[in-house]
């Protein structure tokens, strides 16, 4: 979509939401002129405004704290335990990123 | 605000603020440190909730990225500026987390083992109707093309919690033009979710 045509659908978008819902189709008649893809596009976004409701107007906080509970706990399963709890500590002057490998000599 | 932590300024304090600092003067490489940071913080504040509270009920909206920055920074050495940087990376990060989880969690689904701890048993002490989140990242790569400014004002509000002048004072716009911008992103977003839901059915 071209930058002007977005803000064209933006401006028109927010004048309508200005009006009431009644008003909607007169107003859009007069300012999409016979542009009928514009006031389409107009017109379905502001259906669909009105149908998402709720849609993501709730952060999704504790679904992310679950998320990141259970990725440590799977990558804690993996590795060996002793080891990925040294993960990002520093030693010195180093810090331990990642397990390379696991396994002992001979 | 309340911080317990001000008192005594940890060295991991001390050094992630300056790497904050370096990162908004300009040194790239720091924002590495920065993320490691939040990342780690954010783990250790997921058991710390899911083993002391049940989560939905104590969750602030603002909670994790606030509780992170006051954690992680010491507050007398940055300015706002800083601040917005290092809730835009905090939310983008929150982004990412919970994308891949429910990537991987949709791919285990299809014959996968079973998970240990129900998202969804978490997800619907939530309010509102489940989003795909899947479907919403794509989406929002699809608008931050047309205009990048309104995927950031979705992420920041949706994704990392943030409030309309949280929002505002990082992007350096007015409330009104976040809000602005979430109607019509939240419009487009959802029109953007069904119409690819139906081209699939």
């Amino acid at each position: 979509m071209k930058p002007e045509r977005w803000q064209e659908i933006e401006e028109l978008f927010h004048s309508a939401l200005q009006r009431t819902p009644d008003e909607h189709a007169i107003f859009l008649d007069e300012a999409c002129g016979g542009d009928a893809e514009l006031r389409q596009q107009v017109e379905a976004l502001l259906a669909s405004l009105e149908e998402a409701g709720d849609f993501i107007e709730h952060a999704p906080l504790a679904g992310t704290i679950s998320a990141i509970v259970e990725d440590s706990a799977e990558e804690n399963t993996e590795k060996a335990a002793g080891i990925s709890s040294l993960i990002g500590h520093r030693i010195g002057h180093y810090e331990i990123q990642s397990l390379l490998g696991a396994g002992g000599m001979g | 605000m309340e911080d317990p932590s001000s008192d005594h300024k940890t060295d991991t304090q001390q050094q992630i603020t300056e790497r904050l600092i370096a990162w908004n003067s300009g040194d790239t490489a720091a924002l590495d440190d920065v993320i490691r940071a939040v990342y780690q913080e954010l783990r250790r504040m997921a058991d710390r909730y899911l083993r002391l509270e049940r989560p939905g009920h104590t969750l602030q909206p603002t909670a994790l990225v606030h509780e992170a920055y006051l954690r992680l920074i010491d507050q007398t050495q940055v300015n706002w500026q800083n601040r917005a940087h290092f809730f835009g990376v905090a939310a983008q990060m929150m982004r990412r987390i919970l994308v891949d989880h429910a990537r991987t969690k949709q791919r285990d689904k299809r014959g996968g083992p079973a998970i240990k701890l129900s998202l969804d048993e978490v997800a619907n002490l939530s309010k509102g109707r489940p989003v795909d989140l899947v479907a919403l990242d794509e989406a929002l790569k699809s608008l931050a093309e047309i205009d990048q400014r309104k995927g950031r004002v979705v992420e920041m509000r949706y994704f990392g919690g943030l409030s309309v002048d949280e929002t505002a004072e990082a992007l350096e716009v007015s409330p009104q033009t976040v809000m602005r911008d979430w109607k019509l992103a939240k419009a487009w977003l959802y029109q953007e979710i069904r119409s690819e839901a139906g081209d699939e059915a």
